[in-house]
């Protein structure tokens, strides 16, 4: 099950497996950090109105506390891990059909 | 040729700088928009990245010379084609992510459904049909020009994927989802985002590029099979720098190997081979967390998995050992390491991992760190002839402690086996002179001196009494090894602004308490030299115009070769110009103008394409992004500041930024005048 999922990695699947090293590696860090967003943008649909009000208190520090900034979002959404996962397959899914849609695969 | 040589400082009075900022608010309230900026730079950056270095060509415009290099202009036609084609993308993509955000908002408040949702549908359709005609275009005109199964063409097209499609035009929708959202929210969403990036910025380096390259891996290998154990800032964490070494699993060599070509060609194989042996065998018994798995992941493919192996058998009371096996069996399982908190002080690890080494419930999964005494690597022998030789050091013209305790140390072949590049070693030599110099100016008197910062020519300083001190040389040299990136930056860093300091001060002294006071931060200096701009400064920089009309050198510029009927066509329109002539004129203005703004920024020293890197940044990022001043610059905040910038970021560059931004704010820019470039706000100061 590991080798299919390295044979099936997505930059394989995209056919940008010729795409120089550097920029596999840019590709890599540009969509962690695009993904990283997107969970952060789900995370705050799934809260309640008044779970935002008490993150609002929270994000007063400026990140100076950030694990409590995890574990209340972990208490509040206990399925945080799943929308991590969500967001993942998500966004390859959607790179999938984009790729495909154009016409690039 | 552009003059070279001095060039006279401007200066205008406070008057005359009301007078052109009253102008420019004037100028900037009805000519400009921020929307407009940013749409006319998005459209900007397609046709000049993707369709004029790749494309090229579809007006058949030849080029003047060299017929096979050149990229022959596009023509007005196709500038326009591509900008509606531009505009209607940008368009249907602000539609579907103000859709996408009132769906999300919907399904919060349980009205989602996705499917029924008619105008999220449409939108997205809309959104499809233009990003694929732009792609079409795009890829008929590359096909027609190279043959579909040309190089240039394949090259042409994972460009447009990867440039266009896979990064940038998900990033452009992110972004404007996050406009479409109700401030309160867009807030949050910053905060939460700043919060993550501020915990970042406390890492080390590695560690960093680890945590980003985090999410990034997952995503490249997907979630399939793995427990993901945590979200936001947080999983990059957890993968940490294990992420680093599954990037072989998507055919990236990765940072490993740079580095380890690095060590190659300054020691060569056999003794690497020696050197991981060796570390191996010092190090099995120390290992107690999980990075290091990381690094050894790190090792050469071939060497890793009988290391892992030995160290697995060394290992064996602990599950970190079986890890170590595990990682042996092959590349796709080191992607498992990622499933562990590397820095949590108790990790967590997934089931499916916990199920593999049989670790029963309740079990600790791994041994408490031991303390590591300070510099494990440095061995006594490594440190040179404690008790003998010559401890002193007489003092010559221009000497200080510091070059005293240098000279000692040197000779006494204390630098010679600190490892690192040359810019590391420098580091590490000034951490060993400053722990030395520190021990003298603690005691003075100890060594007959009653200013340290006086020395008196022929006198002699006996070192001994330091460098006898066994353990505290071992202490300092295991710190100076274990400095990390940003240390050993920081203290290059320093070093610079103290050159700066003498090179401004000839014949000056630089006693402690002015090292202090520049090293605050309080008497900082930047490089006040006569400034000239050479021939080469331009020849590293893109010139206006020079890339729409193809000229290569300044020859090219003054003495524009005679155009075609055709290609004068095209000028006609793009830059309003009759003839040669007027072309000339033309660019004869741009020039005028560039060296105009580089006339006002002379007192800054900033170079020609330093300028460039910057001013299409606004005003108004520029002066957030420089707020912060030297404080965040030697601060862990360093890594935030997000300016383009000429080749390597150094503090000299950045200190030429701010003088650039102290000017600006001189100015008292309105918020209008703030939403303009750099380049369009400097260009109202120009008389």
């Amino acid at each position: 099950m590991k080798k299919q999922l390295v044979e099936k990695d997505l930059i394989t699947e995209l056919g940008l497996g010729d795409l120089a090293d550097e920029k596999k590696i840019e590709l890599i860090i540009k969509w962690g950090n695009i993904v990283q967003k997107d969970i952060m943008m789900r995370v705050l649909t799934e809260l309640s109105e008044s779970d935002k009000d008490e993150l609002d208190k929270l994000l007063v520090g400026k990140g100076e506390n950030f694990e409590e900034i995890y574990q209340f979002l972990e208490k509040k959404l206990p399925n945080l891990d799943e929308i991590v996962k969500e967001e993942i397959e998500k966004f390859r899914k959607e790179m999938i059909d984009t790729f495909k849609s154009l016409g690039f695969i | 040729m552009p003059e070279t040589g001095k060039r006279p400082e401007r200066a205008y009075s406070k008057e005359e700088w009301f007078e052109i900022v009253e102008t420019l608010k004037e100028q900037a309230a009805v000519s400009r928009e921020k929307e407009k900026i940013e749409e006319k730079e998005e459209i900007v950056e397609l046709i000049q990245d993707v369709a004029a270095k790749q494309l090229g060509g579809v007006e058949k415009i030849e080029p003047i010379e060299d017929k096979a290099e050149k990229p022959p202009k596009l023509g007005k036609a196709e500038i326009n084609n591509l900008t509606r084609l531009y505009k209607s993308v940008r368009e249907d993509r602000r539609e579907l992510a103000e859709s996408e955000i009132e769906w999300k908002n919907l399904k919060a408040k349980g009205f989602g459904d996705y499917e029924k949702f008619s105008k999220n549908k449409k939108t997205k359709e809309l959104y499809d049909n233009s990003r694929k005609q732009l792609v079409k275009h795009l890829l008929t005109k590359a096909e027609k020009r190279w043959g579909k199964d040309s190089e240039k063409f394949i090259k042409f097209r994972d460009e447009l994927g990867f440039k266009g499609f896979v990064g940038k035009e998900r990033e452009r929708f992110q972004k404007a989802e996050e406009e479409a959202m109700e401030p309160k929210e867009k807030g949050r969403l910053r905060k939460l985002y700043e919060a993550t990036t501020k915990q970042f910025a406390k890492m080390p380096k590695t560690v960093r590029w680890g945590i980003s390259a985090g999410i990034g891996t997952a995503v490249a290998l997907g979630t399939g099979g793995v427990a993901l154990p945590a979200a936001l800032g947080y999983a990059g964490f957890r993968f940490g720098r294990a992420a680093l070494g599954s990037l072989s699993a998507v055919g990236i060599k990765g940072l490993g190997d740079m580095a380890e070509k690095q060590w190659l060609k300054k020691h060569g194989k056999e003794a690497r081979e020696k050197e991981i042996k060796e570390s191996l065998r010092k190090e099995a018994a120390n290992v107690s967390d999980l990075e290091k798995i990381g690094d050894i992941v790190m090792e050469k493919t071939d060497k890793r998995n009988e290391e892992l192996a030995k160290l697995a058998k060394r290992q064996k009371q602990w599950r970190v050992g079986k890890m170590a096996a595990m990682i042996g069996g092959g590349a796709g399982v080191s992607f498992w390491v990622g499933s562990m908190d590397m820095f949590a002080h108790e990790p967590q690890i997934s089931a499916g991992v916990k199920d593999q080494l049989g670790v029963k419930p309740g079990e600790p999964f791994i041994k408490e760190p031991e303390a590591v005494p300070m510099g494990p690597r440095v061995s006594e022998g490594l440190i040179p002839s404690h008790g003998a030789g010559n401890f002193i050091e007489a003092a010559k013209p221009g000497d200080s402690v510091w070059k005293l305790a240098e000279r000692q140390l040197e000779s006494r072949g204390y630098f010679r086996d600190l490892s690192g590049t040359a810019e590391e070693i420098a580091a590490k030599k000034t951490y060993l002179i400053d722990w030395v110099k520190d021990r003298v100016a603690a005691n003075p008197d100890k060594f007959g001196l009653t200013d340290p910062d006086r020395l008196a020519i022929g006198q002699k300083l006996d070192f001994s009494e330091i460098l006898k001190d066994k353990e505290g040389i071992l202490k300092v040299f295991g710190e100076a090894e274990k400095l990390s990136p940003a240390q050993l930056e920081h203290i290059n860093y320093n070093n610079e602004l103290l050159s700066q300091w003498v090179k401004n001060h000839p014949g000056e002294r630089l006693s402690s308490a002015e090292v202090a006071e520049i090293l605050g931060g309080k008497r900082l200096e930047i490089l006040t030299e006569e400034r000239t701009i050479s021939w080469e400064d331009y020849d590293k920089t893109v010139l206006p115009g020079q890339k729409e009309l193809d000229l290569e050198s300044w020859d090219d510029y003054t003495k524009l070769p005679k155009l075609s009927e055709e290609e004068m066509w095209d000028l006609r329109d793009y830059y309003g110009a009759r003839d040669n002539e007027a072309v000339k004129e033309f660019l004869s203005n741009e020039l005028r103008v560039y060296n105009d703004i580089m006339e006002i920024l002379a007192p800054s020293n900033m170079r020609p394409a330093e300028y460039l890197a910057i001013k299409d940044v606004t005003v108004g990022k520029f002066l957030e992004e420089t707020a912060g001043g030297w404080e965040k610059w030697r601060s862990d905040e360093a890594i935030t500041i997000d300016l383009p910038h000429d080749g390597l970021y150094g503090a000299s560059e950045y200190g030429r930024q701010l003088k650039i931004a102290e000017f600006i704010k001189g100015t008292q820019p309105t918020a209008l005048g703030k939403t303009l470039t750099i380049e369009e706000y400097l260009k109202k100061f120009i008389k």
